[in-house]
């Protein structure tokens, strides 16, 4: 209650231009923010692209932000449809919904740190090997805090068609869990 | 497996990811739960599904430094606005530009339009600068010849054209007239028609045929004296 009291604050302060709010409030989201778009768009640097894309446009649009949709939801709609826009633009399937790739950063990154762990690669390569739609699902019920129902509305897909594209996901990391022995 | 637990199993499949996410109601919940209860196969599934998802959600997350965040924020919230602040005054100036050169070109070629298809004068042309009108006078003087030729055949040209578009006019005026004739006629004929059909009295019929008949007299002299 206190956090959604705050969050209300750091909105208002946002509209009335202040940026440091702005930092504040993005702050709590960040890194979900970043792995959902690193992890759609398969590297980092299109991840800091699209992470500063975002940026701006929720800075741009925080006059428009009516408190009737989660801060969550909205924030990372902003981000599927600036990933969304990004890759209908670029039309580099491989730049966005890359299969079989990993994102591999030069060693100097924190994510070197996990670059080693198996499990990590396992489910980057599977996720990465997801078809579109089934990926995007399941990111973003995984690092927003959207509700199946709110997917549906930002994918513009049918409720039932969300779930079956989130079951065939998570079917297929089992299967690949299953095949290492994870489960 | 029957054929209703394979259907209802089917469903459980979609709608374990709304129980998942806490979205079923009160009763939902109980009736999947006894489900699972009974069916090992979604009871299974279920528990794999959320084993996976708990391993996903127990990798780290990826991140960017604080001096990177720091710096996309003041990107987008324009804090180091200079740079910003001065493209804006940039485009706002060229599309204000844009704008007034684009109203000012548009209202310069109306203005050309107006001159250049406004009827021209038959005045001859005022003398160039430097040149006073005597020797405008004599440079036409001493080409008279040419001068009254060109006028005269520029003259002539007007004076047929004109005489053409007259009588353009006064053909479709005759035919105008012509066809007028000929609906009065089309009229005599149909009052002659019930004439003979309705036996109607004579008298006051014989009166509107001789009007009409005086309508025709005169419309037959009006074109005799357009024509000549």
């Amino acid at each position: 209650m206190e956090n959604i009291l705050l969050e209300k604050q750091l909105i208002e302060r946002c509209r009335k231009g202040e940026p440091e709010a702005f930092s504040q409030l993005i702050k709590t989201y960040r890194r979900q923010l970043y792995t959902y778009l690193w992890k759609l768009s398969g590297n980092k640097l299109e991840a800091d692209d699209l992470l500063q894309e975002t940026l701006i446009k929720a800075w741009k649009g925080m006059a428009r932000y009516n408190h009737e949709d989660k801060f969550s939801s909205w924030l990372f709609s902003i981000a599927h449809n600036v990933a969304m826009d990004f890759y209908r633009k670029s039309k580099v399937r491989s730049s966005i919904f890359v299969t079989d790739e990993l994102g591999i950063a030069d060693n100097n990154t924190p994510h070197s740190q996990y670059i080693a762990n198996e499990l990590m690669e396992i489910l980057e390569a599977v996720i990465s090997s997801l078809p579109e739609k089934q990926k995007q699902v399941f990111l973003l019920r995984q690092h927003s805090e959207m509700s199946f129902k709110e997917i549906s509305e930002l994918t513009k897909e049918p409720l039932n068609t969300v779930l079956g594209h989130m079951h065939y996901a998570v079917e297929k990391i089992k299967k690949t869990l299953r095949i290492k022995n994870v489960i | 497996m029957s054929f209703k637990n394979n259907i209802i199993c089917e469903e459980f499949s979609r709608q374990m990811w709304l129980y998942i996410d806490g979205s079923l109601s009160e009763e939902e919940k109980v009736f999947w739960n006894k489900h699972m209860n009974a069916c090992s196969s979604c009871r299974g599934a279920f528990n794999e599904a959320e084993k996976g998802l708990s391993i996903y959600e127990s990798l780290p997350l990826e991140d960017i430094s604080d001096a990177e965040f720091n710096r996309m924020v003041q990107k987008a919230t324009g804090k180091n606005s200079l740079l910003k602040r001065l493209s804006e005054y940039i485009s706002f100036y060229f599309l204000f530009n844009k704008i007034a050169y684009g109203t000012a070109s548009l209202a310069f070629i109306i203005l050309l339009l107006f001159i250049f298809y406004h009827p021209a004068s038959e005045n001859p042309g005022k003398p160039e600068a430097g040149k006073t009108a005597e020797s405008t006078y004599n440079n036409q003087a001493n080409k008279p010849s040419e001068a009254i030729a060109g006028n005269n055949s520029s003259v002539n040209i007007k004076f047929q054209q004109n005489i053409k578009a007259q009588q353009e006019i006064m053909e479709w005026k005759g035919q105008k007239m012509k066809s007028k004739i000929n609906q009065v006629g089309y009229s005599m004929d149909l009052m002659n028609m019930y004439i003979e059909r309705n036996s109607a009295p004579i008298d006051k019929w014989t009166i509107k045929a001789a009007a009409l008949d005086k309508e025709i007299e005169r419309l037959e002299k009006e074109i005799e004296n357009s024509s000549l």
